[in-house]
């Protein structure tokens, strides 16, 4: 049934987004995870990116998550000589997540979020009213 | 959730009831045949809603499948009555007849 169909690819939406809440979540919980010794590299930001996917079983495309994929932009240095992992020129690395950017992934996936939740419940509404003429 | 054992005898009691009555035999039938059908469908998505709500306290599955399996189970377990309450309603009709 095509609405039971439409509540599938809402719930796989969902679940996209969710996954992408968790790896927005870890950059910015690890905004301020420096490098532990001189020569490492602190914590580089995760990307997300979502792919279709034929769902064999019910013949719909669905929304995936592709491989997390990491950002390879420059890490910002700061002076701060008595951090472990500060190099010999008292230089630290910082973790390249930008927590505005962050802010605006986070707000986009609640958003899509939201569209799949509404389009669930519309499903619903719509498959129960359409039983509903059964009765009177 | 759905008591199998509970809705199918029914289901066949209807069936055979309107096999007993004259002229309805074909239709009386039919209606048993979709009805077992659905039932049988109903049960399979309330055993999915049970598994999937069973899993989430094992915290086991995402939130997502536990509401779209119970949506599953309610959209299909509605039809079920709603079309069981519409073919007793018809059968009731047809016994009430004077004859």
């Amino acid at each position: 049934m095509e609405l039971l169909k439409s509540i599938f690819i809402s719930a796989a939406g969902m679940r996209s987004q969710g996954q992408r809440m968790q790896i927005i979540s870890e950059n910015v919980a690890n905004a301020d995870s420096m490098p532990q010794s001189p020569g490492a590299d602190p914590y580089r930001r995760k990307l997300v990116t979502f792919k279709n996917e034929l769902d064999r079983e019910t013949g719909v495309k669905l929304v995936k998550l592709n491989k997390i994929s990491y950002d390879e932009g420059e890490f910002k240095k700061r002076n701060d000589p008595y951090h472990p992992g500060a190099d010999k020129d008292g230089y630290v690395k910082l973790p390249n997540v930008n927590s505005l950017i962050e802010m605006m992934d986070m707000r986009t996936a609640q958003r899509s979020y939201e569209a799949n939740l509404n389009m669930v419940d519309t499903a619903k509404k719509m498959m129960l009213k359409t039983i509903d003429i059964l009765r009177s | 959730m759905i008591d199998k054992a509970g809705l199918i005898p029914g289901v066949g009691g209807i069936g055979k009831a309107g096999a007993a009555g004259a002229g309805a035999a074909a239709s009386g039938s039919g209606f048993g045949e979709l009805l077992k059908q659905v039932a049988d469908e109903a049960f399979k998505s309330g055993q999915g809603s049970e598994v999937q709500a069973l899993k989430a306290a094992a915290k086991d599955a995402e939130i997502v499948d536990v509401v779209t399996a119970v949506a599953q189970a309610e959209i299909t377990l509605q039809t079920v009555m709603t079309v069981r309450d519409r073919v007793l309603q018809a059968y009731q009709e047809i016994m009430k007849m004077p004859i």
